[in-house]
């Protein structure tokens, strides 16, 4: 377990140092800088919290002046712990998984995809459908070596939802009134979404397109085309430790070949979700190839 | 390029096998690349250690069924192509 130790809130003063990485948000700004320091690295999320990791993974946090203390947790839980997960040989992804019932057996399914893509929005409207919700965000998988293969787990995460407002309006009802319009907000699941709380295994990955598609559409993709596009939603500490990245980039291959990848577009508004969650069962109905 | 010189690969490069082809990761710049069974068989053996381009094809002739001179034709494409994304290094003889 990560241990993190709260400090006062501090203004973000400059860093003497250049960045060796940068978390690029779709729309180009940067997200959050990695910064060496002498006690290990510090990762500044701009405005709103610096975090500092020292060699042996302790973690300190300083929420950034006139950011709201929410942020900074959302921060340590949805990008520092599983960035520390995989430097230590975890498989964390950046996406929302939710399980899907065909006959007696509950099926994982992944969605994986850029930030605003509309992962949450997708898990939480399948929740809605019938599905079971998993987990949003960070999907975080464990595996066993099974009799024939390697079978990957989706570890259940805590049952709410962070989304912007219209889509919690969309998915929730009323309770986003008075939400900030630019900001996400976590909410608990609508009374009718199901839970699914404890592991369950991982059927098939959907990797989310950019929304220019017309209608919904659902492609299967080879493991070599799913590598790639896996590698735009891990979580990385230190992109210049060589042997830590290979091993990563080792799991990822590993789970593109055991489970089956696909990539889904549809158009991103609200009334195309049923569509597109109509077409994931009928994929689920045909049954994910092996 | 002659026969000679020397092909190394980066040390910025990672690699797996996936389902018989290989797929490389430049970690210097973020890119990735997919390799053919060709590409991926020429990437195992520079992944051992540097080679000269002779000793390339030789190994290629070895174990896929083709002229020496098409194979020599497809390696110089192959390594021209990589030694532009910075994947290998080339050093001339």
């Amino acid at each position: 377990m990560t241990a993190i130790r709260r400090e006062r809130p501090r203004l973000q003063e400059p860093i003497g140092a250049l960045a060796y990485d940068q978390w690029m948000m779709p729309d180009g700004g940067a997200k959050a800088g990695f910064y060496r320091t002498s006690t290990g690295i510090l990762v500044r999320f701009y405005d709103e919290a610096d975090f500092e990791i020292s060699g042996n993974g302790a973690v300190r946090c300083w929420p950034a002046l006139g950011a709201e203390p929410r942020v900074a947790e959302s921060l340590f839980t949805n990008a520092i712990k599983p960035m520390l997960a995989n430097h230590n040989g975890g498989l964390n992804l950046h996406g929302s998984a939710v399980a899907n019932k065909l006959g007696s057996d509950w099926g994982g399914i992944a969605f994986l995809g850029q930030s605003r893509s509309g992962k949450t929005t997708l898990a939480g409207a399948c929740a809605s459908a019938g599905m079971a919700f998993v987990t949003e965000d960070v999907t975080e998988l464990k595996h066993d070596d099974g009799q024939t293969q390697r079978r990957y787990w989706l570890q259940p995460k805590t049952p709410e939802l962070r989304l912007f407002a219209d889509s919690a309006q969309h998915l929730l009802g009323g309770a986003s009134d008075r939400w900030d319009e630019e900001a996400k907000h976590s909410a608990l699941l609508a009374p009718d979404m199901a839970v699914q709380d404890t592991p369950v295994p991982l059927r098939a990955i959907f990797l989310l397109g950019d929304g220019s598609a017309e209608t919904v559409e659902i492609t299967s993709i080879t493991s070599q085309n799913a590598l790639s596009q896996m590698l735009r939603h891990c979580f990385i500490l230190d992109v210049e430790d060589k042997p830590r990245l290979n091993a990563h980039f080792a799991r990822l291959a590993d789970l593109a070949m055991a489970v089956p990848c696909f990539a889904l577009d549809y158009p991103r508004e609200y009334s195309a979700l049923p569509d597109a969650i109509a077409a994931i069962r009928a994929a689920a109905l045909k049954g994910f190839p092996q | 390029m002659n026969s000679h010189d020397t092909i190394a690969a980066s040390d910025d490069v990672v690699a797996r096998e996936v389902n018989g082809e290989a797929v490389l990761l430049d970690l210097a710049s973020g890119l990735y690349f997919g390799l053919n069974a060709v590409g991926s068989a020429i990437w195992q053996i520079l992944g051992d250690a540097p080679v000269t381009m002779a000793a390339l094809c030789d190994a290629v002739e070895a174990e896929f069924d083709a002229p020496r001179d098409v194979i020599e034709a497809d390696v110089a494409e192959l390594i021209g192509e990589l030694a532009e994304a910075g994947l290998v290094t080339r050093k001339s003889a």
